[in-house]
């Protein structure tokens, strides 16, 4: 290989180099160590304005989850005449479609992980759907590529010929999968994707339990509206709100309707801007932010960018009061875990994460399911579940709900029967592990979410969508994301503003 | 008889057997995943035949995808915002996209600016164009990308079945091959882009006009490329800034077309192969394994370009 | 307060500048002076990324002090790259060894993906900063341009002033001569992939204090070091220095006071310009090294 004299050339070289590198790192090393101590706030004590913003029209009322034993129901005109008395043959296979590799992995597999958590526990603890129909499912991998994901949606239909499709995390995946199960009319349900106009397309064969990104802007205004700006003693009008977001769909869309939202509440904006989620440097998009000295931040972005705005907001001596972050990075465990202390007291908006008042969870099957949840998900992937984790719970409706109706009243799980029990679920408040209720909105009655109808603009009329899920708002406390807010989910009182202490807060 | 058998080239015939057998094919088995493939590798094979005329030259295009994306985004604003049949949609998608082309094509090939410099200007086109697409999002939907609802009328091309694409590429591979490969023109073509791609000095000093031939096969390039944008938002119905702008696309039909050692009856032979094993090796690996499709994508990139090194020796 | 603004973002820049350096040294070995197209340095920088990573989660060491055995273990890992797929393509059109190295980046992702999953790996976050007054000089992206500097420094001073770096650039310039002359072009070659591996191992390291390991981070890395390299001129070490700082003061600047999301296409568009204009780079064929 390598002559003699070669080898001894490289080595010496490189040796000199190594030990060059070696004393610069260790003089490099000496400086480079940084420790925050916050010292946790004295007992705060908080008002909370009397008047919750979003109320909720319904009484919290025992469940009408269908329980392992069958009732037969009256007929009320299904899809074939007679009410069953004996059990049909049928398999129930789902497909699971994730983006498991790529750029969109990190966070969907958690997803993916949560969803695949849930179908186990009702296999494992309720014997399937009704008891007795073992769930089967497939797993796909949207790769983080729209065409191909639409090639496993094809895949799963024609080939697994799966009956209905869960997924998806992410929008663009979202919508080329649905376009191809709309299609073959295969029901397509989506536990984590947030874009409005996928369930404004008029599809009938696609189901959305969970929040919208229209609605993440809405309540974050509503809460910078309503809480914030009493606890930091100014008029919403005063407050000056700053908005960045990394310039995908997931960051564009809930950037878009917080700069509506907070405008039509009066709050001032005082920037928007947009960065690329994999940039390597954001020091000037917070120098602006420096000069705009916001008391408010609403930001939307992914792990790395996330990671990097604080470390580089700390570096830079970037202060503001409150930091709002809308899901994705900021609701992931991973991101604590790596900024620490600087990510304590910092918001999320997202569905609620498994750290809320369990006494909102009126059904103690549904908090049963919870604990279990969280053992399990826990000894899988070796920590607690976040939000996107939980977001895999959106799928017990199908299970406990949705498929033992179209069993039952109409005989079959074919996509007609599917859709025709799925319009008929109305799960109130404190029905599932979310605390939000089921109702999917049907073609006949298209309808905005509860929270669109009263604080959009242009109400818009989904088809598909669970009207009744909404994005709460949590805090980062003592590792966890928990839910402290509205009141009767929270598991706390939101602290505000950013301790003194704590690297981004203002008087340090 | 043996020779007539001399006279017929096999190389050109084989691809029309191919596509003739293709099309017999859902005749006698038919099967969703298997056409939904077979038209995906049909479409990367119309774009990788014509980006190997430019190829031939020895300016490789690695930016090609820039075409496809505004030939899927401009269809998509035809249908959507100026209300325009889908038929209506094709000139503009190759007006556009050609008007693009002969500006990159004038300002890299004036300037002398070949071999590798040209493959990353065109990368950087087409990242440029991906940016410009993500940031004027309230044209362009942003990098949500837009997406088309289909409307079944005659002018359109939304189907509900696969049959109609299918058919489609068929026939124009077919057109595509029968001109390229039997034509008096096409022929000469193609040999003078031959002789640009070995000697481009001898070339030019023979008179050979370097700049208007590789213009020509930059523009067969883009148009064609578009040309498939178009199809794929009438199949798929919804584009991206990474699925019509990305590097995935344009590495790949250059690298179809060089598994195909740059001949083209051979790139419908490899996309065939390469674009199903593609996918099913990613559907077959499971998600214990995910990302073993990648892998060994790449390992077979490495051991390709390896193996044809050793074999010129 | 305008000026104070104004000074900041100098100052970022030229931080950010070092960084760019940084991930541009081990590819312009390879790539300028060797003349070897290398699509797979950002992945091997992940690589040396998450080499650093598990190094940092056996031996509880800060991943600034792993970086001379990340360094080292790049080194090696360059060699039997060498011998296992660049020997092979060395005489191989430019085309194709594009495809040979992005065949290597990709199945560096895929390797990453299947051993270690999609997770984020992060390593410890060093979040400290200098404050001179209103400005703030962060402390992690200050030892970064430290060592681009020092790297280039040692670097120009090897190719220019040692007869090993004028051996090397014969090589480079004319193989066929020098091997006449007696140069064993193989062992050229072997040195110049391990010291370009050390520059590789010793980014992997220094990226992993500021940013997460994960399958695709290396895309942006590998885009980004060819931006700077065209720019700056292949196989000038000087060039990719002045490139480096002048890409990251215009990034800055521009993302400060106009937008941040444009300003990465700008360094595009500085690299049509360049290639339409100054081919060679700012310090290209000109002024070899």
């Amino acid at each position: 290989m390598i002559n003699n004299r070669g080898l001894a050339k490289i080595g010496i070289l490189n040796i000199i180099l190594i030990i060059l590198v070696i004393v610069f790192a260790a003089l490099a090393g000496i400086f480079a160590y940084n420790y925050y101590t916050i010292t946790p706030p004295a007992a705060i004590t908080v008002t909370i304005p009397k008047t919750i913003p979003y109320t909720i029209p319904y009484t919290v009322t025992q469940t009408q989850y269908i329980t392992p034993t069958i009732t037969p129901t009256t007929p009320v005109t299904p899809l074939t005449t007679p009410p069953l008395i004996t059990y049909p043959e049928i398999k129930i296979k789902i497909g699971l479609l994730f983006p498991l590799t790529g750029a969109l992995a990190p966070l969907g597999t958690d997803q993916f992980y949560g969803t695949k958590i849930a179908i186990d526990i009702v296999n494992d603890l309720f014997g399937g759907v009704l008891g007795r129909y073992k769930i089967e499912y497939v797993v796909a991998d949207a790769a983080s590529d729209p065409t191909k994901a639409a090639s496993e949606a094809e895949r799963l239909i024609t080939v697994e010929k799966v009956n209905i499709i869960v997924g998806t995390y992410a929008s663009p995946l979202l919508l080329a999968a649905s376009e191809v199960a709309e299609r073959y009319k295969v029901v397509y349900y989506e536990v984590g994707a947030i874009t409005d106009s996928a369930t404004l397309r008029g599809f009938k064969y696609l189901l959305r339990n969970m929040p919208i990104g229209g609605d993440f802007g809405i309540v974050s205004c509503l809460f910078v509206h309503d809480v914030v700006a009493p606890m930091l003693g100014k008029k919403p009008e005063e407050l000056r709100v700053a908005i960045i977001h990394e310039d995908g769909p997931y960051g564009t869309s809930v950037a878009k309707s917080n700069e509506e939202t907070c405008k039509k509440l009066g709050l001032n904006i005082v920037l928007k801007e947009a960065y690329s989620a994999t940039t390597t440097d954001l020091s000037g998009l917070i120098i602006k932010l420096k000069a705009a000295s916001p008391d408010v931040l609403l930001h939307t972005g992914y792990f790395s960018d996330v990671v990097l705005f604080f470390r580089q907001a700390q570096e830079l001596g970037f202060k503001v009061k409150v930091i709002i972050g809308h899901g994705a990075g900021y609701g992931l465990p991973a991101t604590y875990q790596a900024l620490g202390k600087a990510f304590d007291y910092v918001f999320n908006i997202d569905p609620p994460s498994p750290w809320l008042n369990v006494n909102a969870i009126k059904d103690p099957v549904m908090r049963q399911i919870r604990e279990e949840f969280i053992k399990r998900f826990n000894a899988t992937r070796g920590y607690l579940p976040g939000t996107h984790a939980y977001m895999g719970l959106h799928i017990l409706p199908l299970l406990l709900d949705i498929l033992p109706r179209a069993i039952t009243k109409y005989g079959s799980i074919s996509s007609d029967a599917i859709m025709a029990a799925a319009w008929e679920t109305d799960i109130p408040e404190g029905g599932t592990e979310h605390g939000y209720g089921v109702k999917f909105a049907s073609p006949t009655n298209p309808q905005d979410t509860i929270l669109g109808q009263k604080y959009r603009e242009k109400p818009q009329l989904h088809i598909g969508q669970n009207i009744r899920a909404y994005p709460v708002v949590l805090q980062w406390i003592g590792g966890r994301v928990i839910v402290v807010y509205p009141d009767y989910l929270a598991l706390q009182k939101p602290i505000i503003p950013l301790p003194p202490g704590h690297p981004l807060a203002p008087s340090s | 008889m043996t020779q007539l058998l001399k006279r017929i080239n096999l190389d050109h015939i084989t691809p029309l057997i191919l596509l003739g057998g293709l099309s017999i094919l859902p005749w006698i088995y038919y099967h969703d995943y298997v056409v939904h493939l077979i038209i995906l590798s049909l479409m990367y094979a119309v774009i990788s035949i014509t980006w190997t005329l430019l190829g031939l030259t020895g300016a490789a295009s690695l930016g090609h995808s820039a075409y496809f994306g505004l030939g899927a985004y401009f269809t998509i604003f035809s249908l959507k915002y100026w209300g325009l049949v889908s038929y209506l949609a094709i000139p503009i998608a190759i007006l556009v996209s050609s008007a693009v082309a002969i500006m990159i094509g004038y300002i890299t090939f004036r300037f002398g600016i070949a071999g590798i410099y040209f493959a990353l200007t065109t990368i950087a086109f087409a990242e440029i164009l991906r940016e410009l697409f993500i940031y004027y999002r309230e044209f362009t939907g942003g990098s949500l990308g837009v997406f088309v609802s289909p409307i079944s009328s005659i002018g359109y091309f939304f189907y509900d079945s696969k049959i109609p694409y299918y058919y489609t590429l068929i026939i124009l591979l077919l057109i595509l091959y029968i001109y390229l490969m039997f034509s008096r023109q096409a022929s000469k073509f193609l040999k003078i882009l031959s002789a640009i791609g070995e000697d481009i000095s001898t070339a030019a000093s023979i008179g050979i006009n370097i700049l208007k031939y590789r213009l020509y096969a930059f523009l067969w390039g883009a148009i064609f490329t578009s040309l498939m944008g178009w199809f794929y938002v009438h199949y798929l119905r919804y584009v991206t800034p990474d699925v019509g702008f990305g590097l995935g696309l344009s590495v790949y039909v250059a690298l179809l077309s060089i598994v195909a050692n740059l001949r083209l009856p051979y790139i419908l032979i490899a996309s065939l192969i390469l674009t199903p094993v593609g996918e099913v090796l990613r559907a077959v690996v499971g998600y214990q394994f995910a990302g073993l499709d990648v892998l060994v994508y790449g390992l077979l990139l490495m051991i390709l370009v390896v193996v044809r090194a050793l074999r010129k020796r | 307060m305008e000026i104070y603004l104004f000074l900041q973002a100098l100052l970022n820049g030229l931080l950010l500048g070092g960084l760019f350096i940084v991930l541009t040294i081990g590819l312009n070995l390879i790539t300028g002076v060797l003349k070897i197209i290398n699509f797979g340095h950002g992945d091997l920088i992940m690589l040396a990324m998450y080499i650093t990573y598990w190094l940092y989660v056996y031996t509880a060491y800060s991943p600034l002090v792993m970086m001379p055995t990340t360094a080292i273990i790049m080194g090696f890992v360059g060699l039997i790259i060498y011998m296992l797929l660049i020997k092979p393509i060395l005489r191989a059109s430019d085309i194709e060894q594009l495809l040979g190295t992005l065949g290597l980046g990709v199945f560096l992702q895929g390797l990453a993906q299947v051993l270690w999953k999609s997770d984020y790996r992060l390593a410890k976050i060093y979040a400290g900063s200098i404050v001179i007054g209103n400005i703030y000089i962060s402390i992690i992206q200050l030892i970064v341009f430290v060592i681009s500097l020092v790297a280039s420094i040692l670097l120009y001073i090897y190719l220019m002033r040692t007869v090993k770096g004028v051996i090397i650039r014969a090589t480079a310039q004319d193989p066929d001569m020098s091997s006449l002359l007696g140069v064993n072009i193989r062992n050229v070659h072997l040195i110049v992939f391990f010291l370009s591996f050390l520059f590789i191992g010793l980014t992997g390291a220094l990226l992993l204090s500021m940013f997460p390991a994960y399958p695709t981070t290396g895309i942006e890395y590998g885009i980004l070091a060819w931006l700077i390299m065209v720019i700056g001129g292949l196989g000038s070490v000087l060039g990719s220095f002045i490139g480096g700082i002048l890409i990251g003061v215009v990034y800055s600047i521009f993302a400060t006071y106009y937008s941040v999301e444009l300003a990465r296409a700008l360094i595009f568009v500085a690299f049509i310009l360049t290639i339409a204009l100054r081919p060679t780079g700012l310090l290209g064929a000109s002024a070899r090294v």
